[in-house]
Parts: structure tokens; C-alpha cells; sequence
């Protein structure tokens, strides 16, 4: 795969990356350069992978489930527990000091 | 008394370094005359050097890179984005080294951020190589590789994210140790690639290296990713007899591409190792060559997300513009060429579309990489390979083939990919360059590896 400078100058948008001009055609001359480099990881699409891909170094006890409640309370919907819930926001008490209705 | 009983005997010490260290005046004045290496980006002050406790390293000054977090020096990660930054707390390894009774010479200098294998990256300018003054020492951490080279200190802490530490550790004819990832803490240490990044140690000698492993070793409840195990006595490793240990020789570290001087170099050492008393035997590691394109694929995804903290609001420099955005793209305009050229790297092969093709390979090709050292190791104690295909390069020799400067590392990221641990000891010289040779050793084999270093290193003490 290859970029063209307008693809290196929406990836710098991405990364938040002031880039000047000469920066723009070095780069682009750059990620092509080491692109084609990386590329040779698809030559390993044909050979063998071991069975567990997702293992690195020793294998680690698993996390015991069993003190854990589940379902998850985030994969509700807020207002299905919230104590109390208005038109999308939590309703909380006042901070001490503050006046909830917003008068002086 | 040799040089290893007064390091093993906790009593002689202090005697022993206070005789043999520079002084904070010394190291200043050295680097700000002529012959100065740039190897510190700051020196102590006097002040600085805080009470410690009483330990194996009381007395002995330690030069730390400067991508560890110190609070009395700055830690600038050889950046402009980071210039003057002061944390607001200390890095794990840094407390350890002060309960072990260290004192802090200073922060050394690296390429910015850890990202290169020359030290020329700094913002603050290269580090020369004191063996070579036109030559680079290696990266990144090599400002502490020069500095411990030099004599400027004994022991120096670097990074390792690729081969920061062996890489310029054999660059500069000195010992460098990576240890297992979760050895050491990270806590403290910034971040350049999470899954890859451990702290490791440089050190004159193997036992000076191995002492330093064991003092910052250990768990730590602030870096989930230490591990929970109980830290040997590394320096004991260092004299211990191989006899019997089998060293694997795998045939893709030896390319016929190497020059027949460091080719004849390595033979040698392997030939040492078995006069020693350790059996050689051949192995093959067959994801080798594709170490390189997976390591910057996934230490540049990792960056891009880690760096992102840099946005001029919640760290160090922040340059002034019209509007949010504009002020985080020109912020983070001051990262250097290398930096951009590998957060670009990181954010397009993260980007949608793309995601599998390189990040989810380069995933699946790590396991496969980490795969081949679990199998060698089932037959072999330790491997044995070069630590860099070459001694040090002329300054700007690859500075601008980014390429050309990432294979420097081919010999030394497979032991980040697969967590292992990884040591580079001297094994002579090259046209009066030093040349590094490469232990590796399974999860947790520090003692394994340190012991055939140490059997090589006294193999060529024998000689002199």
C-alpha cells in the first residue's frame, strides 16, 4: 500500500499534527519507504500460526468470575438505575453553597 | 580485593567507589569542555543529592535517562515539547536506587522520546560516542551507555523498547541488561510503546549491571504490569559456573549478509561459551524476518496513542493560536521529525480500513515471533546472537533513511516482542570498535543469561 501527500495530510489532521510543506513531501516520501517495508508482514498470511495467537509469555491464571455481579450496570441504560434522572442528566444534590434554583 | 569481592562484600563499597567515581564537578566540567559527549542533559547539584539509605549501592552515583521521571532534576524526554518539565513525582526504579543508598548524578541524554537507535533525535543534540568521537553511541538510551563508557559513572538506568539499552551498549563496549517485561517497574518511566517498554540497567561489568537489575527490581502495586515474583541475587549469577548450560545458536541471527569480521568475532565468543563449559547447539527461529515491520507497526500505534498527551493543556510546552484545535496541531508541531514520522505511522495504521491489514498482522505476527522462542527455549537454556549487525555508525550516516536506521534493530526487538529478557556483553573489537554479543533467555531467565555473560566476560578478562 502507498499514500499520497492529501492521504499524509488527513493523517496528520488525525494525529493532530501541524505539518509544513517540505514536512508534507518528506513524510510522504518516508511512510511509503518504510510502507513497503511493512508490507512483508503479509508474505506471513500463509504460513502456520500457533493456536493461541492471543498468548505472550507464560500463561497467566485466569480471573475468577465468581465474586463478580454481572450484568455489567454499563450496559444499561442510565435511567434503568439512576436514583433520579431528567431529560438525559443525573439528578443530584446541590453542592453545599449553591443555590439550585440559580438565584443570588 | 578484585573489583567483584568489593562489590559483593556490602562493606567495601563505599571505599571502592569513592575512590574510583567522578565527582558531580568532575562530569560537569568534562562535558562543557572540549571532549564533552553531551552525554547529560542535566547534573546534579550538590543540593540534589538527597539523604538515602544504607544498601549495596550506598555511595555509588547513578546517571538516569531522562525519560525517568526524577522530581529534584527535569525530565525533558529529549523533547522540546517536554523542555524544563519537572514531575510531580518520582519514577518506582528511582526510590529504589535511593533506599539502596544510590545518589543521582544526573539525567542523560536520548533520541526524543526513546524513538531511534542513535541518540542524534535529541532536541538537545547528539550524544558522541567516547570510544569515537565521529561516531554515534547508539540509542536510545545513549547518553547513559556514553556516560557509563566514559567513566563518568559505574552504572547507568536506560529504556528498552526495540534494543534501547543492548543496542547502545555494545555500541559503546559496556554491559546492558533488558530485563523480562514486568521486572522492573514502570511507574514513572514515560510512556513510548506500553506492551514494549521496560526499564533496563548499563553497567561497566556484568556485575555492576546485574547488581543495579536486582536493587530496581521487584513488584510494584503502582504498575499493574509488575510482576508479583521474587527478585534473585543477579549479582551472584554473575559468577556462577555454566557448566552444563545449553546456548542455542539460532541460524537467522547469523545472516551471510554479516561481515566476516564480526562473523569471526562471534564465532569466537560462542567458542568461549563452550570452553566454559556450556554445550552450543543450532536452533531455528522462523518469524525472524519479520520482526522489524512488526515491531513499527505495533510500537508505532502504541506511540501515537501515548503521545496524544501531549496537546499543550496537560503537559510541558504549549504554543499560542486562535481556537482549541489550532493550538494542539501547533503545539504539537515541536515534536521532532522522527517523532511525527512515527505518530503518522502509529495513527495510519490504526485508521479505519487499514486496522487489520497492519496492526491486526503485526498482532498475530508477534504471538507467532514469541511462539518461536517458547519452542527454542523447551531445548535450550540461553540463546546467542549478535546484539547489532554492525559496531557504531558515523553521525548523520542514516539519519535520513528512516528504514536503514530500524534495521539497526533486527537483532534486538524479537526479545521485546516476546517479553524475554535480553543482555549485550562486550566481545571485542572491530577495527578498534567494540562489537556487542546478544543473551536472550526465557521469561524470567536474567539469572541464566547473566551467568553466561559473566563466564564470556571473565573468558576475555582471562586474555588481558
Amino acid at each position: 500500500m502507498s499514500v499520497s501527500a492529501r492521504d499524509v495530510q488527513r493523517i496528520g489532521e488525525l494525529a493532530r499534527l501541524h505539518l509544513e510543506d517540505d514536512e508534507l513531501e518528506r513524510l510522504t516520501l518516508d511512510l511509503n519507504a518504510i510502507l513497503r517495508h511493512v508490507d512483508s508482514l503479509r508474505d506471513l498470511g500463509s504460513t502456520k500460526q500457533p493456536e493461541d495467537s492471543s498468548q505472550i509469555g507464560p500463561k497467566l491464571t485466569p480471573v475468577s468470575h465468581e465474586h463478580f455481579e454481572g450484568p455489567d450496570k454499563l450496559h444499561e441504560m442510565p435511567e434503568d438505575f439512576a436514583p433520579e434522572w431528567k431529560e438525559g442528566f443525573f439528578i443530584v444534590p446541590a453542592p453545599p453553597g449553591v443555590n439550585p434554583s440559580g438565584d443570588q | 580485593m578484585s573489583l567483584q569481592d568489593e562489590i559483593l562484600s556490602s562493606s567495601e563499597v563505599l571505599d571502592f567507589r569513592g575512590s574510583t567515581l567522578r565527582s558531580l564537578d568532575d562530569i560537569k566540567e568534562l562535558e562543557d569542555g572540549p571532549e564533552g559527549l553531551n552525554a547529560f542533559l542535566a547534573v546534579a547539584e550538590p543540593e540534589d543529592l538527597e539523604a538515602c539509605g544504607q544498601g549495596p549501592l550506598e555511595g555509588v552515583m547513578v546517571a538516569l535517562k531522562d525519560n525517568i521521571c526524577t522530581k529534584r532534576l527535569p525530565t525533558t524526554c529529549g523533547s522540546r515539547i517536554l523542555k524544563g518539565y519537572r514531575s510531580p513525582y518520582e519514577a518506582t526504579a528511582v526510590q529504589r536506587l535511593r533506599q539502596a543508598g544510590a545518589l543521582i548524578a544526573g539525567k542523560t541524554n536520548l533520541d526524543e522520546f526513546g524513538m531511534g537507535s542513535s541518540t542524534e533525535n535529541s532536541a538537545f543534540g547528539p550524544t558522541l560516542n567516547p570510544v569515537d568521537r565521529s561516531l554515534v553511541p547508539g540509542g536510545s538510551s545513549g547518553g547513559s551507555a556514553a556516560a557509563v563508557a566514559a567513566g563518568y559513572v559505574r552504572m547507568a538506568l536506560g529504556s528498552d523498547t526495540g534494543g534501547s539499552v543492548r543496542q547502545p551498549a555494545a555500541f559503546c563496549g559496556v554491559v546492558g541488561i533488558k530485563p523480562t517485561y514486568g521486572r522492573i517497574s514502570r511507574y514513572g518511566l514515560i510512556a513510548f510503546a506500553s506492551s514494549l517498554d521496560q526499564i533496563g540497567t548499563i553497567g561497566a561489568t556484568v556485575l555492576e549491571a546485574s547488581l543495579l537489575l536486582e536493587v530496581v527490581s521487584g513488584h510494584d502495586t503502582r504498575d499493574s504490569t509488575s510482576a508479583e515474583k521474587p527478585v534473585p541475587r543477579y549479582r551472584d549469577a554473575a559468577v556462577q559456573s555454566i557448566k552444563g548450560m545449553v546456548v542455542g545458536i539460532p541460524t537467522e541471527y547469523f545472516p551471510e549478509q554479516l561481515d566476516p569480521p564480526v562473523r569471526a568475532l562471534l564465532d569466537e565468543a560462542c567458542e568461549r561459551l563452550v570452553a566454559a563449559g556450556a554445550e552450543g547447539r543450532p536452533v531455528s527461529l522462523p518469524h525472524t524476518e519479520f520482526a522489524i515491520p512488526c515491531y513499527y507497526v505495533l510500537a508505532t500505534a502504541e506511540a501515537s496513542s501515548n503521545l496524544a498527551r501531549y496537546d499543550g493543556v496537560r503537559f510541558g510546552a504549549r504554543l499560542p493560536a486562535e481556537g482549541l484545535d489550532r493550538m494542539y496541531e501547533l503545539t504539537r508541531g515541536k515534536f521532532g521529525a522522527e517523532v511525527k514520522r512515527r505518530i503518522m505511522l502509529g495513527t495510519y495504521v490504526l485508521s479505519s480500513g487499514y486496522y487489520d491489514a497492519y496492526y491486526g498482522t503485526a498482532q498475530r505476527t508477534r504471538a507467532s515471533i514469541a511462539h518461536d522462542f517458547t519452542t527454542a527455549f523447551n531445548e535450550v537454556d540461553v540463546l546467542f546472537t549478535p546484539t547489532s549487525p554492525t559496531p557504531a555508525f558515523p553521525l548523520g550516516e542514516r539519519v535520513l533513511d528512516p528504514v536503514a536506521m530500524y534495521l539497526s534493530d533486527v537483532f534486538t526487538v524479537t526479545a521485546n516482542l516476546a517479553g524475554i529478557p535480553g543482555l549485550s556483553v562486550p566481545i571485542g573489537t572491530v577495527g578498534g570498535l567494540p562489537l556487542g554479543g546478544q543473551l536472550l533467555g526465557p521469561w524470567w531467565g536474567e539469572s541464566h543469561i547473566i551467568a553466561a555473560a559473566g563466564a564470556l566476560e571473565a573468558s576475555y578478562g582471562e586474555d588481558t
